[in-house]
């Protein structure tokens, strides 16, 4: 009996934590790390006579960090002496077995620096793309955006596919009296700043479809929206009515936006439309239950949502005009699941949530990722360690930006919906929500005149 | 928020125990003749401890009326700003929170110019931001528990706080059980309280 009892103990240790961890079906556990099937790529130093050698190498690392981030391409660390100048030998590149590569010359200009951008297909010894922008000196607060946006016209061209450098995430940080300020910081972790900190709260700041605006609910005594000038600092506040308002987002217009609002007995999700300050309309429910979290598909026709109708948070996906809602995360008999937080990708019909499918697992949420389009398949889950909320796609529809405490240090995260690749873009337990924006500048915008 | 709440009603309440009723200065008793003589000088002086020594009866009766006051508003405030707790994930009251509810019903009937602010807390766990709902969830069925006893909901305001203002800090089921909660802040008609039956 003793002895049997022996034979048994190791199986439990192992069968206890596999069935604590291990996704019921419906539920795929993805989070494998798988780069080999990236192109390679290759930025050779930009050159040049004029802007000082500082300046040049600023230009080529950031545009090398900005492909790497953009988890669509292995980057080449450290170019061969012999191809940092001259004519481009596709032989010896193609050699190495880079498969695209971006060259740059740069040269003194008004207010700023000219740079004639290459992007070559190594494979095919052909140019891709070729354009002259204009930068701003390398002390100017707009170099590293400007720097940014030729990066995604790099992807754009090798791939025909949006980039994501040319963007900022805005975020909370709460300090410890409950007070919250609010930050935003590059897509690649530079420039962290407080842009507002007003002694109150702060909650779920979102960017106008223009990316010029933020819009966040604010509140105590009375709650209200605040839509913040990124660039002035001029506000605007909406006084939507309720108790309590929750989670705004805009509808593409820009000018609709729809949000969670608590009046009598519970929240339900309304449409309003901030141009004129009213025409405020109920989407879900009868103020019994609790529906909040609104984010609009790109085309603004549908949008998914949390609500506890069931006796639990739930997504939901419904038309824009509050028909035909679905729902969208798994539901397993038996489990008490728990999902909110849905972000609809800028680029399709995924939509990206944090939940548990066991409640007693709150306080350790994971990422997952669902289509729009396949109601009932299975869902993705890409995070498997700490606790991970709020998740929010990038303008390229593959990277996300979430909070998480307890899987290395505590701060906001990127991770690639692809790959699973992640990298912290901001240290910071106490960082909370976090919402990227659309691209902010485009290389169109610094074309040289010809 | 809240905090600033309670410094304000701290900020009216010193004040307001601090000026008790005080007798009016003694006016100055009249000085007799000297011609009168000796008897009335000592029957003047008779009568003005006389005098002394009812004023000082009335002071001490008034001061024990006063403390009584201030004791009773004391016990009444304590009553109804008593917190109740939530079990996890739930809105519902327990027997122990309808307990503490039912002795806040009878101070609120014997003093009609009471308003209460409802303020609903969760733990950290949950969504963020659907903690702020579940506070809200939590304050209002407390409005409700305590309107179905008759008194006008009106003098309620609910309001939440989400997971931002725990009342104890940590990480473990002893703090979440405590940050599970409905704070009650009087925000009128809070001085003086009585209890009813006194």
């Amino acid at each position: 009996m003793r002895r049997s009892l022996f034979a048994i103990l190791p199986l439990l240790i192992y069968a206890v934590p596999a069935l604590a961890q291990d996704p019921p079906p419906g539920i795929r556990l993805s989070t494998t790390y798988q780069t080999q099937n990236r192109p390679l790529l290759a930025v050779r130093p930009v050159e040049g006579a004029g802007p000082t050698g500082e300046v040049l190498d600023s230009i080529t690392t950031i545009v090398q960090r900005d492909l790497l981030n953009s988890s669509r391409f292995n980057v080449i660390e450290g170019v061969p002496q012999s191809l940092r100048t001259g004519a481009v030998d596709y032989a010896q590149w193609n050699s190495l077995n880079v498969v695209y590569l971006v060259t740059g010359t740069v040269a003194p200009a008004t207010d700023g620096y000219e740079i004639s951008l290459t992007v070559h297909d190594v494979v095919y010894a052909r140019v891709v793309h070729e354009g002259r922008y204009v930068l701003p000196v390398a002390e100017s607060p707009a170099f590293r955006m400007a720097v940014h946006a030729l990066s995604d016209q790099v992807v754009q061209s090798a791939l025909n596919a949006p980039g994501s450098a040319a963007t900022r995430i805005v975020t909370t940080r709460q300090h410890g009296d409950g007070n919250y300020d609010l930050l935003i910081v590059d897509s690649d972790g530079y420039g962290l700043r407080r842009i507002a900190g007003f002694g109150g709260l702060i909650y779920s700041p979102t960017w106008s479809p223009d990316g010029r605006r933020i819009l966040y609910a604010t509140g105590g005594d009375r709650w209200h929206l605040v839509e913040r000038e990124v660039a002035t600092g001029q506000q605007r506040t909406f006084d939507p009515g309720g108790d309590m308002i929750y989670t705004p987002a805009y509808a593409p217009n820009g000018t609709t936006i729809a949000l969670g609002i608590w009046r009598e007995n519970g929240a339900e999700v309304f449409q309003y439309d901030i141009s004129r300050s009213g025409g405020l309309r109920k989407l879900t429910g009868n103020l019994s239950t609790v529906s909040m979290y609104p984010s609009y598909s790109p085309d603004g026709r549908r949008l998914a949502f949390m609500s506890d109708r069931i006796g639990r948070p739930a997504i939901y996906v419904m038309d824009e005009d509050g028909g035909g809602a679905a729902m969208l995360s798994p539901f397993i008999a038996g489990q008490s699941s728990d999902y909110a937080a849905p972000s609809w990708s800028p680029t399709g019909s995924r939509i990206v949530f944090h939940g548990v499918w066991n409640r007693q697992m709150r306080g350790s949420y994971q990422i997952m990722v669902a289509d729009a389009d396949r109601q009932g398949a299975q869902i993705e889950q890409i995070t498997a360690r700490g606790n991970n909320e709020d998740p929010s796609w990038a303008p390229d529809g593959r990277n996300i930006v979430y909070t998480s405490v307890g899987d290395g240090p505590g701060g906001l995260y990127i991770i690639d919906a692809e790959s699973k690749n992640r990298r912290l873009l901001a240290r910071g337990e106490n960082l909370r929500m976090a919402e990227w924006s659309p691209l902010l500048l485009r290389a169109s915008d610094l074309a040289a005149r010809q | 928020m809240i905090r600033r709440l309670v410094l304000i009603a701290a900020l009216f309440a010193v004040p307001l125990a601090g000026c008790s009723r005080r007798e009016p200065p003694q006016e100055p008793q009249p000085t007799l003749p000297d011609t009168a003589g000796e008897g009335a000088r000592r029957a003047a002086e008779r009568e003005r401890m006389r005098q002394d020594s009812i004023a000082r009866a009335n002071a001490s009766a008034d001061a024990d009326a006063r403390r009584r006051a201030e004791e009773m508003t004391a016990r009444a405030r304590a009553i109804l700003e008593e917190v109740v707790r939530f079990d996890y994930d739930e809105s519902a009251l327990r027997p122990d929170a309808e307990a503490a509810l039912g002795r806040k019903v009878p101070i609120l009937r014997s003093n009609p110019n009471v308003r209460l602010r409802i303020v609903g807390h969760t733990d950290e766990r949950g969504s963020l931001e659907y903690n702020l709902a579940l506070g809200m969830r939590r304050a209002s069925s407390v409005r409700q528990y305590l309107a179905g006893f008759g008194i006008d909901a009106s003098r309620f305001e609910t309001t939440s706080m989400g997971e931002d203002s725990p009342a104890a800090q940590g990480s473990n089921e002893s703090a979440w059980a405590q940050n599970r909660r409905a704070e009650f802040v009087i925000t009128a008609g809070g001085s003086p309280l009585t209890l009813p039956g006194s």
